[in-house]
């Protein structure tokens, strides 16, 4: 006879990056000035790896991740008034064309240069079937809800992707405030069929967050880039309760075997792990499974 | 000199049913003040045309094409629309004519994603050529971020945005049409043409600047007779801004405002270009 296993859930991270040397080298020498040493440490140091998609895959088997979003990034610097990490579309549409099961891409945007940004996201989606667009806002010092920004709203609502835009503060050497979950309101009123996730928790705003995923069955919460065991209170609470369909997995480049590791310590029910963990994403992004 | 055929780049929908939109509160409000007809009188602003009457009223007063706007006016007091017109009908009203009456579609800044998808059918398929865009009732500055997709989706089509500046005549806030305000999403998208409606009067410099410092931003004299033209401006459109500056009616008179056009004391080659040859070339009409 033979028992019932019960298989264990494959994670979706949906904040990741390709660390291509490219972007590896962008990072080192962004490092020089505003990416804060906190992030290497909160990776356990020895400073960022530059993977293969082939070495990913290998990781994500062992750790019991099924797919990993790889979000394009462009950030700008804040004092050098400069792009500091560039778009990286072109490199992931590659890794998606070998790996389309295992891999997800998010697209980026530069709210200074709107015509190209719009062209090269229309050309993601319809082309490389890409689901989505990670906003970095801080360093451009321009607060979500600037007119610079309603652009992509409006293209990404055309389009049917989601925006996905970090919230909270920032740890690299830009300022915070232009990235208070609370503006993901007045977004969602004026596109009021665009999807958005609000990345990173929101922390140290997380209630902000909360509430307006809470108001808006479109706007999810994502629960990344902060190690589990170190969510609020709050937060725990909201995603085994009431916000138990709006939580999607990420990482933001943490090593996988520690963020699930975390999540298991959590000791959220079976149900509830799995739609933070897979589910949720799942229907937010359309992905096949 | 030769008799040239204007184009005229302000007008608005003109058949039976269209006309009815003058009837709004706000328009009853401007005849009372502005043309002094007595209270509880109500003022024809507009008599309804078809399209073959209204291309021989052209042919009677020398023009060529006229635009016609599917404008959306918002009543700043009872915030609802008091116009509406739709791309659908105006292009139902002009498709027997097509050398001849020009659409123009639309925005509401309050339905982005509606107004997106109207205007991108209306240009793809209906053949329109621009947007107009009327801000005020609205109260929204011409750099509101609301107005945003609007100008993303006019470059995306390669198609120029025209929109009202200068005070309100009806009763609606005038300060959201100041010229200065396009200086900005001119900077934002460098590669749409935006197009200064209405003299931009009482802020006729600040029209005058716009259009002079960017490459992307024209200017047109509608709305007012000519010969209450402002000085300044005249001054500039007859010398550095002969390139800039396109003509319109606003729905006033054909004879009458190209009588008094041409009455100015400009060059000849200026009343040629603004007349017809900057908004064929802007417009890509033929």
């Amino acid at each position: 006879m033979v028992t019932q296993v019960k298989a264990p859930v494959k994670a979706i991270d949906y904040m990741n990056y390709f660390l291509t040397p490219t972007v590896k080298g962008n990072w080192e020498n962004a490092k020089k000035s505003e990416i804060t040493c906190r992030i290497e440490q909160s990776l356990a140091g020895g400073g960022l790896p530059s993977q293969t998609p082939e070495e990913m895959i290998a990781l994500m088997d062992q750790s019991g991740v099924d797919k990993v979003f790889l979000c394009s990034c462009i950030m700008f610097s804040y004092w050098q008034k400069k792009v500091i990490m560039e778009d990286s579309t072109e490199d992931i549409a590659k890794v998606l064309k070998k790996y389309p099961r295992r891999f997800v891409g998010m697209t980026s945007y530069n709210p200074y240069r709107i015509k190209e940004s719009l062209e090269t996201i229309e050309k993601a989606v319809k082309q490389y079937g890409f689901k989505g667009v990670y906003v970095h806002i801080f360093g451009f010092d321009m607060p979500l809800t600037d007119a610079r920004m309603y652009p992509l709203y409006a293209k990404c609502q055309e389009l049917g992707i989601v925006v996905s835009m970090q919230v909270g503060y920032v740890l690299e050497a830009m300022p915070s405030e232009h990235a208070r979950p609370i503006l993901l309101d007045r977004i969602a009123l004026d596109f009021p069929e665009l999807k958005i996730v609000g990345s990173h928790t929101g922390y140290p705003w997380e209630e902000e967050l909360i509430a307006i995923c809470y108001k808006y069955d479109r706007v999810f919460f994502g629960a990344d880039a902060h190690r589990p065991k170190y969510w609020s209170e709050s937060v725990k609470r909201n995603i085994s309760s009431r916000l138990q369909d709006k939580c999607i997995f990420g990482t933001n480049g943490i090593p996988w075997n520690i963020m699930l590791q975390d999540v298991e310590g959590l000791g959220l029910k079976d149900e509830v792990k799995k739609k933070l963990l897979h589910d949720n994403a799942v229907r937010l992004f359309k992905l096949e499974s | 000199m030769e008799d040239i055929k204007a184009v005229d780049v302000m007008n608005y929908p003109f058949t039976a049913k269209a006309v009815k939109a003058w009837n709004a509160r706000e328009f009853q409000i401007m005849a009372r003040t502005i043309f002094k007809v007595p209270a509880g009188k109500s003022h024809t602003f507009a008599t309804g045309r078809t399209a073959r009457e209204l291309v021989a009223d052209m042919d009677a007063a020398g023009y060529d094409k006229v635009f016609i706007c599917a404008t959306r006016m918002y009543s700043y007091r009872d915030k609802k629309l008091i116009w509406d017109h739709q791309e659908r009908d105006v292009y139902n009203a002009i498709k027997e004519c097509p050398d001849r009456i020009i659409g123009i579609a639309g925005y509401n800044p309050f339905k982005i994603e509606e107004s997106l998808h109207k205007i991108e059918l209306a240009v793809k398929r209906y053949g329109f050529k621009g947007v107009y865009f009327h801000s005020l009732g609205f109260n929204l500055p011409l750099n509101d971020k609301k107005l945003y997709p609007l100008y993303a989706k006019c470059q995306e089509l390669g198609i120029p945005v025209a929109m009202q500046t200068g005070h309100s005549l009806e009763v609606m806030p005038s300060d959201p049409g100041r010229p200065i305000y396009v200086d900005e999403p001119a900077l934002d998208f460098p590669n749409l043409n935006f197009v200064l409606s209405h003299t931009g009067w009482p802020w006729c410099e600040e029209f005058v600047a716009m259009a002079w410092k960017h490459p992307n931003v024209y200017a047109d004299i509608s709305a007012h007779m000519p010969k209450y033209l402002d000085q300044s401006l005249m001054r500039n459109m007859d010398s550095r801004m002969q390139d800039k500056v396109l003509f319109g009616t606003n729905g006033m008179d054909f004879k009458l405002v190209k009588e008094q056009f041409l009455a100015l004391p400009i060059k000849d080659e200026t009343k040629r270009k603004v007349l017809r040859d900057n908004a064929v070339k802007l417009y890509k009409l033929s």
